[in-house]
Parts: C-alpha cells; sequence; structure tokens
C-alpha cells in the first residue's frame, strides 16, 4: 500500500486537462472491459434458426437469380437479427442482482424469494428478463434439482430496479444452495436469447418437515415430573437461573454472555432470567440408514419427531430438551431452552446425515451430564434396539455408570412404534 | 398465471399473423393479377379468429390437421403440374403460392400453440419471397414497411408468449409430438423407470404487467426497430453490389410489346392511338447541371423516318395502304462535342471532336438552347430508340451504345446493338432543337454521305422523295384547288406547303377521329380516299395527305413517326410517354433562301444550306396541344424511383455508388479523378489560398481565434472545480475525479455522506475512513472492517497498478458495501 505521503502528495495535485481527458478514456476502457468480463452468452431460439435458415435460402436465391427485391428483403431480415443480438446482450450488461430470501424454510412450507434487479445503465431499460435460481441440495445427499427458481421481470427502467418474487416448496430437508443466477431475455424478437450467469449463491437450510405431538406424547416424558429442582440445583449464576438465551442488549453485563452460543452464532447472546422448567427431556436420535426406501422413510419420520418435539415442547412448553444425535456425525445439544437453540437443533437436524453404524454411545456421551440428572433416555431410533449398542461404553467407568442407571425406551419408528404420540398435518 | 390475460396475448399474436398473412397474400395478388390467394385467406382467417380463438367453438385437431395438410398440398401441387405443362410460368408460381397459403389456412384453424405459431412464422416468411418475386412494382415497397413493423410487433408478443411458455408450460395445452409420445411410453413399459420424487417445487409469480403487452408501449418500441431494420436494408442494399437484371414481375406480366412497329398500316396506328399503356419517360435538362427544364409545348420524340408509300385498295376493314422506309441507314458515333473537355480524345479523332465542339458552340451562338434529353424506356419495348435532332452525345457516360443515321437522324435499333429488351433502357442525348422553351421546326439537313458526289446525290434525293404519288389524280386535284382558294402558286414551295398543313389542320374541312367508318369505294386507296371522300382519320392520314401534296408540288418530304406526350410529371420533372402518344408528322425539305424570306422559320435558321421543316398537319384537340400536368404523378415518380434504385437497380450500380471505382465501366473511374483534380484546382484558385492578397488574413485571422479559444476553454476547465465544484465533480473534473473512477469508492463516500462527513482535500482516505468508523460506533454501530477494505481496495487499485477487480472482489465489494449501508441506515436511525 502505498504511504499516506505519496497517497496525499499524488492527490493534492490537479491534473492537466488533456492529462484528465486520457485518464477519462482509460477509466471508460477499463469500464468497458469489466463489463465484458460480465460475459453475455447468446444463441438462437428454435424460430431464429428457422429465421436463419429462410435468410440463407433468400440470400442465395437472390444471388443466383440476380432479384434485388430479394437482396432487400434478406437485408431487413439481417437487420432483425442484428437488432436481436444487440438488444439481448446490451440488455443484460451490468444488470446487477440482489436475492433476499429466508435463512431457513421447512419441509412443506412455501418459502418466497425475492429477487431484486438493479439496471446502472443510463439510456437502456431492461425488457421481459428472466431471473432463474439453480436449486442444488448440498447436504444430506448432494443432489441437484431439475426445478429452478423462476420469475420474470416486464421491464427495468434505467437507472432503475424492479422487484419481483417467487416461491419454493422444499419437499426434502437439508442444505440447500440458491444460485447461481442466471439473466436471460428473448427481448425483443424472441429470434435469440441471451443469458449471463453471475456467481452469487446463497444457502437457505430447509428444516424437517413438523407434523404434531399427539395427547400420548406427554406420556413418553412420563418418568420423571421432577426435572425441575435437580435441574435448577446444577444450573445458574450468582443473577439466578436462566432458563434461555438472547441476544445482547444494551445494559446487559458482560458476564452474562454465553460464550458458546455466541461463537456457533456469530452474534453476542446473554443468558436470559430464569423462568420454572417443567420437564427434562433427553433424546438420542439415531440416524440410522439401512438403504433401503422404507427405512429412509423411518429415518426421516424420526427426525421430523425429534424437530416437532424441540419445537413444540421446547417452544410451548419451555421444557428443558437435550439432544443426542447419532449419523454420520454426532452432535449433541444440551438444555435446549430458548428458541435460538431449537434453531440451532432444527439446524442440524436438517444437515443430518444418516449412517449404517451410527456411534450411540459417542452421541449419549454428550447428553450424559442432564442424563446424570435424569436418567430417562428416550431413543428415536428407524430400527429395532441392537443387542450390543451400549456394550462399547463399558470401558469408560462414568459411561458404565451412567449406563447401569439409565431408563431407556426404544422407538423403532420402522415398526410403528411413534405412531401413537406423532402424526402429521 | 391469470389464463384469461394469457389467453388475451394470444388472441393478440393471431390476430397480428392473420393480418399479416392478408397483407402478404395481398403482395402476391397484386404481382400477378389474381386476387383469388387473398380472398381465400381472408375468409379462413377471419373464420378461424372468430370461431377457432376466440368462441373455441371448434379447431382441427391432429388427425383434422394432417388430413387438411395432406389436401393443400395435393392441390397446390396438381395446379403446379398443370401450369407446367401450360408452360405457364406465372402459374408455376401461384402454385408455389397456393402451396404456402393453403397449409397457413389449416394452421390458423388449429389451437394455437407456441409450435403453431413458429409454422405460421415460417410459412408467412416464404410467402413473402414469392410475393418478392412475382411484384416488382413500388407497391411491395409501400407495403414492407407496414408488413415490417406488423412482423416486428408480432415478434415482440411472441417473445413474451414463448418466455411464459417456457416458464410454465402447463398454459397451453401443446400437441405432443409423436417421438416424445413414443419415448414415453418406452422409458415406462420397457425400462420400468419411475419418475424421480422431486426435491424442490418452484411457484411463479408472474406481475401483472407481465402476462400481457400494453399496445402504446409496443407500438412505440416496435416503430423504431422497424424503422432500424428497414435503414439497415436500404444500406446492405446499397453496400452490396447489386444486378441490373428485371424481375421475374417482368416475365409474368403481359408479354405484349410496346412501341412502334416496322412498317406502318393506318390501321395499326389506329389501334396504337387506343392504347393507354405508358412506354417510357423522357426528361429534358440542363447537359451540365442536370436541372431539368419544362419545355412549353409537348416535344416531338423521333423515332423512324418512312419514304416509301405502298398503295392499295382497302380490303375488308383492314387498311391496305403501307409506309415503309426504302433507305439504308449507315448509323456512327454520335458527335462528341465535350470529348475534349473529358481529355478522351486521341490525337486523330481530335479535329472530328473540335468540328463537334464548335457545331455546337455555333448553335449556342445562334440562340439555340442545348439541352440533354434523357429516354428512359420501359421493359419489353420493341427496340426502336429516340431523339430529338440535331443530336450530339451527352457529357456524360454512355450506358448503352447509341449509333446514329446523320442522313436520316434516327438512332439505331437497340436490338442491333446487344441491348436487352427485357429490362428498362436508359440513354441520354444532347440535342440543339430547342429555342427559348420550344422545339424547334427546323432542322439543317445533311442530304449525302459522300460529299464527293454532291450533284447527282442532290439529285437521287429529291427524285427519291417526290415520287409515289402519281396515281393520285383526285388527290391532286384537291391539292390544286386548295392552291388556288389560297392564291398561292406552284411555284412558291414553302407557301405551298404552309397552305397544306393550315388546310387539313386548321381549315375545318378534315376531322380528326380514331373511329374510323367502313370504306365507300372499296377499290380507292385509302389515303386518297381519306383527302377525297372521307376526311376523317388520325395522324397519319393528315401527314399521309400532306406528305401526297407536297410531293405532288414537287417538294421532297417524307413522314416521321414518333412519340408527342403531353403529360409531364411536376414531382420527377420528366414527361410520361404514353402509347397513345404515337403520332405521324411530315418532314419537308427547303433551302436556306426560301427560308429566310418566312418570318415564322427565320429566327429558326442556322449556317446550313437546306434543311428538314417540321409541318404537323393533324388537328389539335382544343386549338393548340399543351403541356399538362400528368393525373397520379405521385404514383409514377414512386413507381419510377422504385424501379430505378431498387427492382432494377441502375441508378446506383454505377456512378453513384460505392463501387464507381472498380465499375465496369472506366469512365466512371477517370470521372472521379477528374473531380478530384478539379477541386484541387478550385482550391488552389481560391483567393485566401493563392497568396494573391500577399498574405491570407482571414485564415490567420482564423486561426488565432481558434487557438485562444482552445487555450480559454483549457483554463476554464482548470479553474471550473474552484468556481462550480458540483458541476465539475459532475462533468468528472478536479480533486474527485480520480475517485469517481472508481464507482465502488465514490459509493462508500456518497454512504458516508449520508452522515454529514464529507472528504477534505487534505484528508487522506484512510484518515477519512478512520472517521466513519469512530463515528459509527459512536451510533452503536460497527463497520471498520467494510470501510478498512473498501479503502484497501481503492488503494490497491489506484495506486497498486491493478487492473481490474476479479470477479469475487466485486462480490465481496457488493457485501460490503450492503454491510455500510445497513449500518450507516440504523445509526441514523437510531439518531
Amino acid at each position: 500500500m502505498a504511504s499516506a505521503d505519496s497517497v496525499h502528495s499524488t492527490e493534492s495535485k490537479n491534473p492537466s486537462f488533456f492529462a484528465g481527458l486520457w485518464k477519462r478514456w482509460q477509466a471508460k476502457r477499463r469500464r468497458n472491459r469489466a463489463r465484458q468480463l460480465a460475459y453475455v452468452r447468446f444463441r438462437l431460439t428454435r424460430e431464429g434458426v428457422h429465421f436463419v435458415g429462410i435468410l440463407v435460402f433468400i440470400f442465395i436465391g437472390a444471388v443466383i437469380r440476380e432479384i434485388n427485391l430479394l437482396i432487400l428483403l434478406a437485408g431487413a431480415m439481417i437487420g432483425l437479427l442484428l437488432l436481436q443480438w444487440r438488444f439481448n446482450v446490451s440488455t443484460l450488461v451490468g444488470l446487477q442482482v440482489r436475492r433476499s430470501l429466508p435463512r431457513t424454510a421447512a419441509v412443506g412450507k412455501p418459502a418466497t424469494v425475492e429477487m431484486q434487479v438493479l439496471n446502472p445503465k443510463y439510456l437502456l431499460g431492461a425488457w421481459l428478463v428472466m431471473v432463474q435460481d439453480r436449486i442444488l441440495k448440498l447436504s444430506p445427499r448432494r443432489r441437484r434439482s431439475s426445478e429452478s427458481g423462476t420469475t420474470l421481470f416486464d421491464v427495468v427502467r434505467p437507472r432503475g430496479s424492479a422487484v419481483a418474487n417467487y416461491q419454493l416448496q422444499f419437499h426434502e430437508r437439508g442444505l440447500y444452495e440458491i444460485g447461481p443466477t442466471t439473466l436471460s431475455t428473448r427481448f425483443p424478437l424472441s429470434l435469440g436469447i441471451g443469458w449471463r450467469t453471475l456467481t452469487n449463491s446463497s444457502e437457505i437450510i430447509v428444516h424437517p418437515a413438523q407434523g404434531e405431538l399427539t395427547q400420548a406424547a406427554s406420556k413418553l416424558f412420563q418418568m420423571d415430573q421432577i426435572g425441575q429442582a435437580k435441574s435448577s440445583a446444577h444450573a445458574g449464576t450468582q443473577e439466578g437461573e436462566f432458563f434461555g438465551l438472547r441476544p445482547w442488549a444494551t445494559g446487559d453485563s458482560k458476564r452474562w454472555i454465553h460464550w458458546r452460543t455466541t461463537a456457533r452464532l456469530g452474534q453476542l447472546s446473554v443468558r436470559q432470567f430464569e423462568r420454572q422448567q417443567r420437564r427434562q427431556l433427553s433424546v438420542l436420535l439415531d440416524v440410522y440408514d439401512d438403504g433401503t426406501e422404507a427405512g429412509r422413510e423411518a429415518c426421516e419420520r424420526a427426525i421430523s419427531f425429534v424437530a416437532t418435539l424441540a419445537a413444540v415442547s421446547v417452544r410451548h412448553s419451555r421444557d428443558r430438551l437435550s439432544v443426542g444425535v447419532a449419523g454420520a456425525s454426532n452432535q449433541s445439544f444440551t438444555n435446549v431452552v430458548s428458541s435460538i437453540l431449537v434453531e440451532s437443533l432444527l439446524d442440524h437436524l436438517a444437515v443430518a446425515e444418516a449412517s449404517d453404524a451410527p456411534n450411540l454411545l459417542d452421541a449419549l456421551r454428550g447428553i450424559s451430564l442432564p442424563l446424570m440428572a435424569n436418567p430417562n433416555l428416550l431413543v428415536v431410533s428407524p430400527r429395532r434396539r441392537p443387542e450390543s449398542w451400549a456394550q462399547a461404553g463399558k470401558a469408560d467407568a462414568v459411561m458404565e455408570r451412567l449406563l447401569a442407571s439409565l431408563r431407556v425406551r426404544w422407538i423403532d419408528v420402522s415398526k410403528g412404534d411413534l405412531e401413537p404420540y406423532f402424526q402429521w398435518i | 398465471m391469470d389464463l384469461n390475460r394469457v389467453k388475451r396475448l394470444r388472441l393478440n399474436l393471431s390476430a397480428h399473423f392473420s393480418i399479416i398473412a392478408c397483407l402478404t397474400a395481398m403482395l402476391v395478388a397484386t404481382g400477378s393479377g389474381t386476387y383469388f390467394l387473398p380472398v381465400f385467406i381472408l375468409l379462413v382467417t377471419v373464420a378461424a379468429f372468430l370461431f377457432v380463438d376466440c368462441l373455441e367453438w371448434f379447431e382441427l385437431k391432429s388427425i383434422g390437421s394432417a388430413v387438411g395438410m395432406i389436401l393443400a398440398t395435393g392441390v397446390a401441387i396438381t395446379t403446379y403440374v398443370v401450369s407446367v405443362f401450360n408452360d405457364s410460368e406465372s402459374g408455376q408460381l401461384l402454385a408455389v403460392a397456393g402451396l404456402l397459403v393453403y397449409p397457413e389456412a389449416v394452421l390458423f384453424l388449429q389451437n394455437k400453440t407456441l409450435r403453431i405459431y413458429e409454422q405460421l412464422a415460417v410459412f408467412l416468411l416464404l410467402e413473402m419471397i414469392v410475393a418478392a418475386l412475382v411484384n416488382d412494382n413500388v407497391v411491395f415497397g409501400v407495403l414492407l414497411a407496414p408488413i415490417m413493423l406488423l412482423w416486428v410487433s408480432s415478434l415482440f408478443l411472441f417473445s413474451r408468449y414463448a418466455t411464459l411458455v417456457k416458464i410454465d408450460a402447463s398454459i397451453e395445452k401443446p400437441l405432443p409430438r409423436l417421438a416424445e409420445l413414443l419415448f414415453q411410453r418406452f422409458m415406462k413399459s420397457v425400462l420400468g423407470e419411475t419418475r424421480r420424487k422431486k426435491i424442490v417445487s418452484s411457484r411463479f409469480m408472474p406481475d401483472v404487467d407481465v402476462q400481457s403487452s400494453s399496445t402504446l408501449r409496443r407500438a412505440l418500441q416496435s416503430i423504431p426497430i422497424g424503422i432500424g431494420a428497414i435503414l439497415f436494408a436500404g444500406l446492405f442494399f446499397y453496400l452490396l453490389p447489386r444486378t441490373n437484371s428485371g424481375s421475374l414481375g417482368a416475365t409474368l406480366k403481359s408479354p405484349r410489346s410496346v412501341g412502334l412497329p416496322e412498317t406502318l398500316t393506318f390501321g395499326q396506328v389506329g389501334r396504337i392511338l387506343q392504347d393507354p399503356t405508358p412506354v417510357m419517360r423522357v426528361t429534358v435538362k440542363d447537359p451540365e447541371s442536370g436541372v431539368p427544364k419544362r419545355l412549353e409545348t409537348p416535344p416531338y420524340l423521333r423515332a423512324k423516318v418512312l419514304d416509301r408509300y405502298a398503295s392499295g385498295p382497302r380490303r375488308g376493314s383492314d387498311s391496305h395502304g403501307e409506309w415503309g422506309f426504302g433507305g439504308a441507314l449507315y448509323p456512327q458515333r454520335l458527335p462528341d462535342p465535350y470529348a475534349i473537355r473529358r481529355r478522351m480524345a486521341s490525337r486523330f479523332e481530335l479535329s472530328t471532336q473540335e468540328s463537334d465542339q464548335r457545331a455546337l458552340e455555333r448553335l449556342t451562338e445562334l440562340g439555340r438552347d442545348i439541352l440533354a434529353v434523357e429516354f428512359d424506356m420501359r421493359p419489353n419495348f420493341k427496340s426502336v430508340m429516340f431523339t430529338i435532332p440535331p443530336t450530339f452525345r451527352s457529357p456524360k457516360a454512355a450506358k448503352i451504345p447509341i449509333r446514329y443515321d446523320d442522313l436520316y437522324m434516327v438512332i439505331q435499333k437497340r436490338d442491333n446493338t446487344g441491348i436487352d429488351t427485357k429490362k428498362s433502357t436508359i440513354y441520354e442525348i444532347v440535342s440543339g432543337g430547342f429555342q427559348k422553351g420550344r422545339q424547334v421546326a427546323v432542322t439543317p439537313a445533311k442530304l449525302i454521305r459522300n460529299p464527293a458526289d454532291l450533284e447527282q446525290a442532290l439529285i437521287n434525293h429529291h427524285r427519291d422523295l417526290t415520287r409515289g404519288f402519281e396515281s393520285f389524280r383526285r388527290a391532286d386535284q384537291q391539292r390544286l384547288s386548295v392552291l388556288r382558294r389560297q392564291g398561292i402558286d406552284e411555284s412558291q414551295k414553302l407557301a405551298a406547303a404552309v397552305a397544306f398543313e393550315q388546310e387539313l389542320a386548321f381549315s375545318g374541312r378534315f376531322t380528326y377521329s380514331l373511329d374510323l367508318s367502313p370504306p365507300t369505294d372499296s377499290d380507292l386507296d385509302p389515303l386518297e380516299d381519306f383527302i377525297v371522300r372521307q376526311r376523317v382519320g388520325h395522324c397519319q392520314y393528315f401527314a399521309s395527305a400532306m406528305v401526297c401534296w407536297l410531293r405532288q408540288t414537287g417538294i421532297p418530304s417524307r413522314l416521321v413517326i414518333g412519340y408527342r406526350p403531353t403529360e409531364y410529371n411536376n414531382l420527377g420533372n420528366y414527361f410520361l410517354v404514353r402509347q397513345n402518344d404515337a403520332h405521324a408528322w411530315v418532314e419537308a425539305l427547303f433551302t436556306h433562301e426560301q427560308l429566310e424570306k418566312n418570318g415564322r422559320f427565320r429566327s429558326e435558321l442556322t449556317d446550313s444550306s437546306h434543311y428538314w421543316v417540321r409541318f404537323d398537319p393533324t388537328p389539335p384537340p382544343d386549338g393548340e396541344l399543351t403541356v399538362t400536368d400528368q393525373q397520379g404523378q405521385a404514383m409514377d415518380y414512386a413507381e419510377k424511383l422504385w424501379r430505378e434504385y431498387v427492382v432494377e437497380g441502375q441508378n446506383i450500380s454505377s456512378e453513384n455508388s460505392i463501387y464507381a471505382p472498380v465499375a465496369e465501366e472506366r469512365e466512371a473511374y477517370e470521372q472521379f479523378l477528374q473531380r478530384l483534380t478539379e477541386w484541387r484546382d478550385r482550391i488552389r484558385r481560391n483567393p485566401l489560398f493563392s497568396g494573391r492578397l500577399g498574405f491570407a488574413w482571414p485564415v490567420a485571422i482564423a486561426i488565432i481565434l481558434l487557438g485562444a479559444a482552445a487555450l480559454l476553454l483549457w483554463q476554464g476547465f482548470r479553474i471550473l472545480p474552484r468556481v462550480a465544484p458540483q458541476l465539475a465533480s459532475k462533468l468528472g473534473l478536479g480533486q474527485d475525479n480520480l475517485q469517481l473512477q472508481y464507482p465502488f469508492y465514490s459509493r462508500c463516500l456518497s454512504l458516508i455522506g449520508r452522515m454529514g462527513l464529507r472528504r477534505g482535500a487534505s484528508t487522506t482516505p484512510m484518515e477519512f475512513t478512520d472517521r466513519a468508523a469512530e463515528a459509527l460506533a459512536s451510533k452503536g454501530q460497527t463497520a471498520s472492517s467494510s470501510l478498512d477494505y473498501l479503502t484497501g481496495l481503492y488503494y490497491r487499485l489506484r495506486f497498486g497498478k491493478k487492473n481490474l477487480p476479479t470477479e469475487q472482489e466485486l462480490a465481496e465489494v457488493d457485501r460490503e458495501l450492503r454491510k455500510l449501508e445497513n449500518a450507516i441506515s440504523v445509526a441514523r436511525k437510531s439518531s
């Protein structure tokens, strides 16, 4: 970087007139080359190919039979083709696109994506611009969608902008990449189509589909009604118990900052004041994939149940939930008591990848602390309970004690064990 | 999507294509002369628009359309085969047009989908080709513009409709192609594949404006595009080497030739005089400047000389008296008085060109107007060419070879010079036969070719032109009675000729008519019958009668035929000559001494010893014939321009085109060089540059003033940032000039400017950035990372000689600018 002195000295000198002209011309050249980098491609449409075929026929006929009127006709057709090409290219050069989409969506619920197109050109508007976003599922199981998010702009005036929306309805949970955006137009004559692809992908997390818990679902956790007093003894700070987290606001003490959540979310989060908690729920989600279609469906159902549990039990009932997820990777969420933490859990459930050999004990270890306070464990799995699912932990003394004290309720989704407790909306 | 709006869009598109189909069929019809096709397609399109598109009562399904196409093709091919057997080229072209129009009708009767519209467009374009082949008149050019605009408008609609269909194919029920159906069945039954479950569904949420097309906006957009395409077509046409051949339309029309026959019977002339077909356009203009001149009286356009009359009794209704030419033509190059100026003359030809030049100058001295006459003869015109003597070669380069016989003062026929008579012929001659806006009646005569045997040649010439009517005794008696009545002696030749003209044209005893009654005496020669008995006839009768009387008086005379047009086109400044302008008049030979005594002819005399004097004994319809304005002259002028500049490309294929330097005739290239030399000489001769004034003060003053103006402007740009900084920044001048070269940094500055912070001249970008970050932080917003990034990039680009930001940097810049904007807007709201 140039030194401040040199910068200062350079900038305080008035450029001479011709030097200024030269620099302006160079700047214009640079702008034009930058525009060339925004490479607009052009091809003939089907009707354009027919058009060119007839044009060639006319031209050859005019030359062979020496008929001037056909040359006139061919000239008019070439003029239209040239105008089409220039319009297509000039319309799309310089257009900027901004996409606004929610951070998350849910399976089965429409998400509206807003596209804003800005036209920085002074004279030329943009007409009939089609904006298409590629949709790519990144995880779990990368897949490209044949559908694309499409919207159409009638006109984007010079130095103006226009906004249009499209809706996406996701059928599978996961992390999706929306974009890049392709701008295209057939304006004005549909003889050719110009298009330009931007590099502006965004991501959206699609949470698992949520159903509703039946009345019987509360029986799943009837083994423990206490939760409240025990959990209170272990939680809290000098200011009192906290039951959730919220963004940092002016006046909050730095001691209230929950650093772990802050690191995860990227913004300051502080503990909220405590509230009465009702229950301590511990759930182990077995994301198991046996390779069959039925197995995958059961797995998704299991995930959806846990997601529903998190959303309903914690948001509405203020239960304290701890979830261990065992799949291709293990993750644990303890004391999920606030909306932010529920969101975080749902985000992970969205991208949880199944495995044919999930390490349940490892996931269990992550939620061992709450289990020590309340040893009731609900295991939600798409398979029946394997015999040796707890044997690997026997080497660890702590885990042995824990396993010895655990009261496990195993729900085999594939057998329909979940039916009494969970239904789709 | 609102299907009603989409349907309206479809209806609009169908209406456009219907109108285009009707107009294109009309183009074909005006060229071919048969109106069946436009009437047929009009009925079909109206019915289709109403019952298929609007009311949706019926439509041709796939089977119906297939049957319709087969029928249409069958009818067209049958018509074509029949016309081949009848050897009718026009019928063949019409059959080809039918091959396009009948399937169009089938398409119009189907449910309109994108595919149908594409096919309609293809057929309509092909029909335009046929229209261009058969229609070469100006109607094609006139209709081309609205058809072009309609095409553009319909393509606008088509592009919108195609875009909507691409987004949501369910808005129309497309006809599946057979291959697609088979493929789907194959995939389903043989491979047993099931459709993959979709992971996401997208829903298009269109705005209302997207689904319809505003007529006003479409018109405002179509017009410049249509005009642009037409202009490009004109430019393309001008730049491309064009041909000189005529269109096919010339061969499709009636092959009847117009013009004058080789020999002339009285019945032939009668038929010619009833035919209003235009035959040529004649422009009279200044030979140097090309400025047109309008004559006060209709000119006599000389075509042939007929000096032998073969008499015979009248048989039936056909006239059997026949005029013919009994001499021999020896055509040579036209006298070329401009050759010396063109520096084309070789040393051996110099003397001839000098004498030609002197002859023209002498005519000018004697009061004659030297005018150029341009003849534009239509295609299929008989090969005769026209002149107005005395004739000289034009200063313009001749497009066709002109050979002239100065004895009979006629130009050689075209077919002897290898000129294609199937296309228009344009040529120009210079004539000294005008005086004060009128064509003179007196022309200097050349009587012999070889001056060696002058006396005998004169005698032979006299003898040939005073015979032929010795047996017409009753006609002779009439002649003598005319002379007696006027009190003129036979020795007074000129007076006798004038008396004969008066008697025939103005006495009232003879009547002009094209309606000829049957002969009363079948043994009488038609000419003698006219003179003695009928006294009703057309111009050939009158002229023949006068020649008869002149020869019987011993005055050498002959019949001249040609045209005498009266219609003048003021727009194009030319005479329109029609077939019924054909005329016959008389030439009689007199000496200089005979004519000198007569006041009527004295002023027209030159230095020649003998003269041919023109007499026109035909009674004019209402007094003297005058030049009248042509009816429908705008249309005729447009037709002229269309033919010259487009169909045959004659006017822009040589001198005026960019191909002039490499044109076939080398004179064009040499003329171009000569023009450059003249310009150079003119500049040199100019007092400003010649130095004759001693010193070119005006030039010096102009240079000084220009220099002062440039200096002032330069200084103005320098002080403008101090005096008007806003205007200077808009013009990109002053201190901010550098920053404005980097729009992202100027955007950053403008965002910070919303907080009321402006960068001073003495503040570096980094210092300014730090101040801005502090100001934002004081309002609880952090944007220092964005500001640092933007300023850092600015430094790198501005001072680090890094030419272009990369795509990633551009994207990052966009993100940082948005962050900064958000932070600033929050800060402003909070304050």
